[in-house]
């Protein structure tokens, strides 16, 4: 147990250790080759010493002694900040030396702390990783990780240029050094004879390459350590994609041969096993350890490394050595490249075929003449099926039967090949079996990209042995009987973060969100708010915001509310539930955090009663390499959108406006865009009656109806229809919002690069400005009005929504569960530490400049839905847009006057009471008026 | 004697009494209390009246319009049709040996047992309204319709949509009663019948089966009726959302949804649901009668 002890010793043995780790380090840390860092080993070398960011090159020249294979070592550091690696193009002589150069990563590498802590429950928490900003010392390598070996490119002798050009991240960089590549030793065989024994447990890893590798707890007998009744960080997860390394220290104790048996589960590759590369302190101690098999096993269990079909022995000196595990997708690399190559060939062959049915499905009755216009499709097609299953027949040869499992997508999608190339005059009507959105060729071998992706490794502990040490044992029947049964008592007494335990001392906080947001956020408020403030604070799950109503209702409601959707405020402030924020005397500074717009639904009358949390924009994707080949332009304003239509359907594709994704009713979020970028509103001056009868709400709602009705854009797409028609190509181009995004950044890796995103597209108004006005409200935080502690609450919320702990929180989410873990906060200057990609970020920070949300008064869900109907009985029956609205008008200030009559504001029909119209504008005054009531 | 045997018969019924008193008459009597009241689910409810029933029959026009008109024609059509599906069905499969009835009975019941989220899934995927919807692909491919159908947004669509989904997933729940009792009559009575002059299965189905086995009769018409006014989730989930698409496929068990959980008004809810019941306990006895031996 190395780890264990090392837990004990002092801080300087932990400093020489961490001074070894660096040492080690330097000889390539993340799937790094067996280039120790001694003097002698590079064979030529040029300093740098420059900061790179993206955007930026570095350009140097080395003098190549002699002409042969060179590998490109590079020696540099990140700092804390940069958490995401860098990206750059690397260029010899002026050309890419392969076509993987154009993109290629500096893997960077993190740490966490030794010890666990635990949340105020005893639970034990996932550790918060850092960057390490230590110098490393790593070959280039490709960014999707594809190879286990470095890059080589043959050089001649004589002076070389080499160009670094940073294309994302910032690093800095110290040297670039050329290296002869790494050639280790044939396999030998020795047997692990003795009894030595060094077991590690896996979720304590030195350093690991991916901020998604993370720490996690479950709760059974089979893991160590455990405990049935509170969490137990437990297992390392998140080992997932090729390229994905993790270290650790192992203490052998005598010199000696060892074989490493790992406790893991591996669920995702069933009839593949999970290749592994270890290297020992940064080397490949044979040509065996660059590809270890892990087999399936759905539940936790021993395996002793493998290769080829002999236990992997490795000779290990008395001391410490650093494993370096990481996951080889090598031989996948084959296949992948097969498949997206089919691709491009599909996309090319749909473009062409759809040029003779003008994008209609194909009429039955008709004949293409496909043999005479694209003569060669059948043997195209036939091709790519002979293709794509002489890769599963190599994978095949290397691993046996269960291959084909593995490829079952891409069996499919080659038996599919063959059907249509059997009759390829049908191939007009049958084109959606190759580029449809659920089952198509198309579909199947994007499936299969992504399962390939999948390794899905968990560890829960790594043993260094020789063959007569006894290692941990499984646990029995009874052992595992009983760890459930006492797990199952347990869960019957009171739970971690649930609502409504009693009131404490502590302030009662409700979160609207899934555990481990709640819980890093309590973790966070332990360690920083607490200390500073003294204000104790029990933060809950709430799991269904109808709980906060009936709670309320009951008395025994929190003190202030998180994450709760962003109109619930306005059901609750009307009847007096929610406390107004502009009491507070700094609320004006506060509410600068964020876009004015997005507190509008939460305004009423001259009270503000919550503040935005996080932001949900709408902007446009777009298909790069589509929209090249139909040469069309990035639409910028909605004529441009309706112009460029008529071209999709020609070629089969389509539109995607978000009213498609939602249901039976359109929310505000896509119906409204088009009316306020017309300069509608749905209220005038009050909001007894409503304005879409004005000239500019009904252009606004002629325009969105006529992008349906005569653009003939998709009317219905239920989510994730979007997100996989964009990766077959069918709509490449739609409105849609930030998970969106996350989805496509983190799930779509066949058009990795090929797509891009723009602002929503606007309508020009008189002056030549295009108006971009979109909903941007997704959750918000507020105080409720029967809390006692209203100046704590206000504290809390300050705190919790000031741009430091926003970024910082977006941050541990990041670091702890992964990049999808995306967190959009409205604070808008921690929006801009968020890890996006520059561009995009500037694009999404200046779409939510142009947030601005509908108004919630009494009635507004009336609104709402009529506009929804309105909307839909001119899009599906073909009613005229005015008749539909004018009916729509009835029903809704019908239903405003029975609001109002309700709270108030009307008696028989008679205003009593003005309800002014909560805008942006008003939102302005009050913040003004508060900031100026400060200054006083 | 028999005092004691009183007291143990109650002693019994103690379980149940209490189960039924907590769980049915507590709810149902509030229910009835709350529907007097105005009641926004944050303030405390105020006496209102009769006026949300008064509001419910003169102003509520969405409940007039489309509410009431859409539960009468579905549980019309869902109710008997399910009933009569039912009845036809486990007649054919009385007719049928051993084995394949067993198989079958199990294939007809799995509807009404993987209603939520199986139904979404598949008939949403038939449903779909672009043209990879299986319908719209089917009617294009023929040449029927030449753009796709937006079936479950189109207020024309939706409500048959939706009856034809419900009568899909209503059709097993009486449907096992029936065929239990379909199975009960005794070959003699067919035997006697035919001495007796009957010419031909509709005669041996009217003048034998069906008297035979008027309880299972009746307990199907009930369950169906009932089921036809308590569904209420079909037309939301294949629509996505409750409201339906201009109230389309609104019954009144989103109604009451709607009022009670989008619009906070807790006592309006609760009054619609108090007429609910009322009209669900006035159709099962007009079941009874309809049903039952008079004897």
């Amino acid at each position: 147990m190395i780890y264990r002890e090392r837990k004990h010793n002092c801080i300087g043995r932990w400093l020489c250790i961490l001074f070894f780790v660096i040492a080690c380090l330097f000889s390539g840390f993340c799937t790094a080759t067996a280039q120790v860092h001694a003097a002698g080993q590079s064979e030529a070398a040029a300093i740098v010493e420059k900061r790179l960011a993206a955007g930026e090159s570095a350009d140097v020249t080395v003098n190549v002694p002699a002409g042969a294979e060179y590998t490109l070592w590079v020696e540099f550091c990140y700092d804390e900040t940069e958490t995401e690696d860098a990206r750059f193009a690397l260029y010899i002589d002026g050309v890419l030396p392969l076509e993987e150069a154009a993109s290629l990563s500096l893997c960077g590498a993190w740490i966490q702390p030794n010890a666990i802590q635990t949340d105020r429950y005893g639970n034990e928490i996932t550790p918060l990783s850092s960057r390490s900003t230590e110098m490393l010392y790593a070959p280039v390598q490709d960014a999707a990780g594809r190879r286990a070996m470095p890059f080589t490119f043959s050089l001649t002798e004589g002076e070389h240029s080499i160009l670094m050009q940073c294309l994302e991240g910032s690093v800095w960089i110290q040297d670039i050094r050329l290296c002869i590549p790494e050639t280790p030793p044939e396999d030998q065989c020795a047997e692990a004879t003795g009894d030595a024994l060094v077991v590690i447990e896996a979720e304590h890893p030195l350093l690991r390459n991916d901020a998604a590798i993370n720490a996690s707890a479950e709760f059974s007998a089979a893991l160590s350590p455990n405990d049935p009744k509170k969490r137990r960080i437990n297992f390392l997860t998140g080992l997932d994609t090729p390229g994905q390394a993790v270290s650790y220290m192992a203490n052998v104790p005598e010199d000696g041969w060892y074989q490493i048996t790992i406790h893991c589960r591996q669920k995702s590759k069933v009839g593949l096993p999970v290749l592994l590369s270890l290297r020992v302190d940064g080397m490949l101690s044979s040509q065996g350890a660059l590809a270890l098999k892990v087999p399936y096993m759905r539940e936790f269990g021993r395996t002793a490394l493998q290769s080829g079909d002999r236990p992997y022995t490795v000779y290990l000196t008395k001391g410490e050595h650093l494993l370096s595990f990481s996951i080889n997708g090598e031989h996948l690399a084959g296949a992948e490249q097969g498949i997206k190559h089919v691709i491009d060939g599909i996309n090319g062959l749909v473009l062409e075929v759809t040029q003779f049915t003008s994008g209609s499905n194909g009429d039955l009755y008709r004949d293409y003449r496909i043999a005479q216009n694209i003569p060669d499709a059948a043997d195209r097609l036939s091709d790519w099926a002979v293709y794509l299953e002489a890769q599963v027949e190599q994978l095949v040869k290397q691993f046996g039967n269960g291959a084909q499992e593995e490829c079952a997508y891409l069996l499919t999608a080659a038996s599919q090949l063959r059907s249509l190339a059997k009759e390829p005059e049908k191939l007009p009507l049958r084109l959606t079996e190759l580029n449809g959105s659920s089952s198509s060729v198309l579909f199947l071998l994007s499936e299969q990209l992504t399962q390939f992706n999948r390794h899905g490794l968990d560890v829960d502990w790594i043993a260094v042995h020789q063959t007569g040490a006894s290692l941990p044992a499984e646990p029995s029947f009874l052992e595992r009987t009983g760890f459930s049964f006492n797990h199952f008592i347990a869960s019957m007494s009171a739970q971690d973060y649930e609502a409504g335990q009693g009131k404490s001392e502590a302030l009662q906080v409700w979160m609207g969100r899934p555990r481990p947001y709640v819980e890093t956020l309590q973790v966070l408020i332990d360690s920083e708010f607490t200390p500073t403030t003294g204000i104790q604070v029990d933060l809950s799950i709430m799991s269904d915001p109808n709980k906060l109503v009936l709670s309320t209702a009951a008395g025994n409601g929190p003190d202030a509310v998180l994450s709760m959707q962003y109109v619930l405020p306005s059901y609750l402030n009307i009847r007096g539930a929610l406390l107004d924020l502009t009491q507070f005397e700094d609320f004006g500074c506060v509410a600068e955090r964020f876009p004015l717009g997005l507190f509008v639904p939460y305004t009423l009358e001259d009270g503000v009663y919550a503040l935005p949390e996080t932001v949900n924009t709408y902007v446009l994707f777009y298909r790069k390499d589509l929209l090249q080949a139909l040469h069309l332009e990035v639409p910028d304003t909605m004529q441009e959108v309706r112009g460029m239509i008529p071209v999709l359907r020609q070629n089969g594709m389509n539109f995607y406006y978000p009213t498609a994704g939602m249901g039976g009713v359109k929310w505000f979020s896509g119906t409204m865009p088009l009316i306020w970028q017309h300069g509608g509103s749905i209220y005038g001056d009050t909001v007894d009656k409503t304005a879409l009868a004005e000239e500019e709400a009904l252009s606004g709602f002629v325009e969105l109806t006529e992008l349906f009705t005569i653009g003939a854009a998709m009317v219905d797409m239920p989510s994730p229809g979007f997100y996989q028609a964009f990766r077959t190509g069918t709509v490449p181009v739609g409105v849609s919002d930030i998970s969106t995004y996350i989805m496509l950044r983190e799930a779509a890796p066949e058009i990795d690069n090929l797509w891009g995103i723009a602002l929503f597209p606007g309508v020009e108004d008189e002056n030549g400005v295009v108006q971009r006005h979109t909903s941007g409200g997704a959750e918000t935080m507020a105080i409720m009005s029967s809390t006692e502690r209203p100046e704590e609450a206000w504290i809390f919320l300050k705190w919790w929504s000031s741009a430091e702990v926003q970024a910082e929180f977006a941050k541990r989410l990041q670091l702890t569960y992964g990049s999808t873990y995306l967190w959009p906060t409205a604070n808008t200057e921690a929006f801009d530490t968020l890890p996006i990609t520059a561009a995009d970020k500037r694009i999404f920070s200046e779409q939510i400049v142009w947030s601005v949300d509908a108004p919630w008064v009494p009635g507004t869900y009336m609104l709402e839905r009529e506009l929804s109907n309105a909307f839909l009985s001119v899009v599906t029956q073909g009613t005229d847009a005015r008749r539909a609205l004018d009916m729509a008008i009835k029903a809704i200030d019908r239903e405003t006057e029975r609001k109002l009559e309700e709270f108030g504001y009307m008696k028989d029909g008679q205003t009593v009471k003005e309800l002014k119209t909560p805008t942006q504008d008003v939102v302005q005054k009050l913040v003004e008026q508060a900031a100026e009531e400060e200054n006083e | 004697m028999e005092k004691m045997k009183r007291s143990t018969r109650l002693l019994f019924l103690t379980p149940y009494g209490l189960l039924f008193f907590v769980f049915i008459v507590v709810p149902v009597v509030l229910a009835i209390a709350l529907s007097f009241t105005d009641f926004n689910a944050v303030q405390f409810p105020r006496f209102a009246g009769l006026r949300n029933y008064v509001n419910l029959f003169t102003q509520d026009e969405v409940f007039l319009q489309h509410v009431l008109p859409n539960t009468i024609v579905f549980a019309a059509l869902v109710g008997p049709g399910g009933y009569c599906l039912a009845f036809l069905l486990a007649w054919l499969l009385s007719q049928l040996t051993r084995g394949p009835r067993t198989v079958l009975a199990l294939l007809i019941y799995s509807p009404s047992m993987t209603s939520g989220v199986a139904m979404t899934v598949v008939w949403r995927v038939i449903f779909l309204g672009n043209q990879s919807g299986i319908l719209n692909y089917l009617l294009m491919q023929l040449g029927i319709i030449t753009e796709p159908v937006v079936w479950l947004n189109n207020p024309d669509t939706l409500l048959w949509i939706t009856i034809g989904v419900a009568l899909w997933s209503n059709m097993g729940v009486g449907f096992l009663a029936m065929l239990a009792g379909l199975l009960n009559v005794s070959p003699e009575m067919y035997e006697a019948a035919a001495i007796d002059g009957v010419r031909n299965r509709f005669q041996e189905i009217f003048y034998v089966t069906i008297p035979s086995m008027k309880h299972q009769m009746l307990f199907g018409a009930v369950m169906s009726l009932c089921g036809a006014f308590q569904t209420g989730n079909i037309g939301t989930m294949l629509a996505g959302s409750n409201p339906t698409p201009q109230y389309a496929a609104q019954m009144m068990l989103n109604h009451i949804e709607d009022y009670g959980y989008i619009r906070y008004e807790m006592g309006y809810a609760a009054a619609v649901s108090v007429v609910l019941l009322g009209m669900i306990w006035g159709l099962s006895k007009l079941a009874k009668r309809l049903f039952s031996d008079h004897d």
